[in-house]
């Protein structure tokens, strides 16, 4: 289980700071009977982005976060994966070389599910990833992620370049690769796609955690998840009729 | 070449940089050799021909220390350059991707230190090392082909 316990984030910058995160509490995986898929959803500057960062200790921050009720060291850290839509590959290396850089250091690397995603995403094997197109980027840096071998798969926007057949697709094949002991944390802004596939919706707004709903809970009622974000980020129906009214 | 890989970051041309170091080294060694060259000279002023026969002309050898100087100049140089090649393998994590993502989650808490400093630093040591072997070399050289006086 992986806990975030009071976790904040203050950058300091030159003109005034910048509250990220403030008191988030939040659990993710802990025992499954299935693999969970989170999303994670904010406007831009909710604090997606700082609060994936902070999971993996990349900058320091205020409250715990703990995996298994241990802190986050070298020595559990191996059981965190990143896909970024910065990139965190070589740029030099081919897939091959990746791959064998990977299985050096994350002994649960999965070779197979690398090879079979590779093969899905029809990329090739033996081109130096600076030659990739950015769309084949993207989905290196997922197929990365997804085969360190890791308990929780953190995701920052990485279907940003993907056209909609490869990304729907992909939902599937996501779906039916991933095992009960894995976790995913993904941060998107394409709602409607994710929002039959993910089992929970965390909600951010200005680094508070605003909302926290299970996919089961939101059909129960009958709303849908979009609608449960509009309500929830109190959007304005009447915003688009009135900028129209005053043109 | 093929095992010094692992001491730099993946995907850089190590062979280029490891073949820069040899030819630094092996050029500093040559420039040494200019103590030698300085030591002829001063060997030869003092003595000069007079009658057909070689004679001394008395004095001895400026001071080691004063032969030495300027000898080792590039060996001086290659520790600043490998400085530089620590600073630059560090930064090469943050271009074309920020690749120090990954390597910031690598179970080895060890590994920027051995991909970024070990070998600037082992050819630092080396550089040293080699200057030190060569300067006790020279040492050789000048008291034992220095002139004994009175004799």
């Amino acid at each position: 289980m992986l806990e975030l316990q009071n976790v904040s984030k203050y950058y300091v910058q030159p003109l005034g700071g910048v509250q990220a995160l403030s008191n988030v509490n939040l659990t993710l995986g802990g025992g499954a009977e299935q693999p969970e898929i989170v999303g994670l959803f904010g406007e831009n500057g909710a604090g997606k982005t700082t609060l994936m960062k902070s999971i993996l200790q990349y900058h320091p921050y205020q409250g715990k976060i703990l995996l298994d009720g241990e802190k986050i060291s070298r020595k559990n850290i191996h059981r965190l994966s990143f896909a970024t839509s910065e990139h965190s590959f070589f740029p030099g290396l081919t897939p091959v070389s990746h791959r064998e850089f990977y299985e050096m250091h994350f002994p649960a690397f999965r070779r197979k599910r690398f090879e079979t995603l590779m093969e899905f995403f029809e990329l090739p094997m033996h081109k130096a990833l600076k030659h990739y197109s950015t769309g084949q980027q993207n989905q290196f840096e997922v197929i990365l992620a997804l085969c360190q071998g890791a308990d929780y798969i953190l995701m920052d926007e990485p279907f940003a370049g993907n056209d909609i057949f490869n990304r729907e697709d992909f939902y599937k094949v996501l779906l039916g690769i991933l095992e009960p002991s894995e976790t995913i944390l993904l941060s998107t802004h394409l709602i409607e796609e994710v929002e039959n596939f993910i089992g929970r919706a965390v909600l951010l707004h200005e680094g508070k955690v605003i909302g926290d709903v299970d996919s089961l809970a939101l059909e129960e009622k009958g709303i849908g998840l979009v609608d449960y974000l509009k309500e929830t980020y109190g959007y304005r129906r009447d915003r688009v009729s009135k900028a129209l009214a005053a043109k | 070449m093929e095992r010094f890989r692992r001491f730099f970051p993946p995907g850089w041309n190590y062979r280029m940089e490891l073949r820069f170091y040899g030819f630094w080294l092996l050029g500093s060694a040559v420039f040494s050799l200019q103590f030698l060259v300085k030591y002829c000279l001063n060997y030869q002023k003092l003595f000069s021909w007079r009658q057909g026969e070689l004679v001394y002309n008395g004095g001895g050898l400026i001071g080691f220390s004063q032969m030495l100087e300027g000898c080792f100049l590039g060996f001086w140089i290659l520790p600043l350059l490998m400085l530089l090649a620590a600073l630059f393998h560090y930064f090469y994590y943050y271009q074309g991707s920020r690749s120090i993502y990954l390597i910031r989650r690598l179970p080895d808490r060890w590994y920027v230190f051995k991909s970024c400093v070990l070998l600037p630093f082992l050819g630092t040591v080396l550089s040293l090392g080699l200057q030190l072997l060569l300067t006790l070399l020279y040492a050789i050289c000048y008291v034992v082909f220095a002139p004994k006086i009175g004799g």
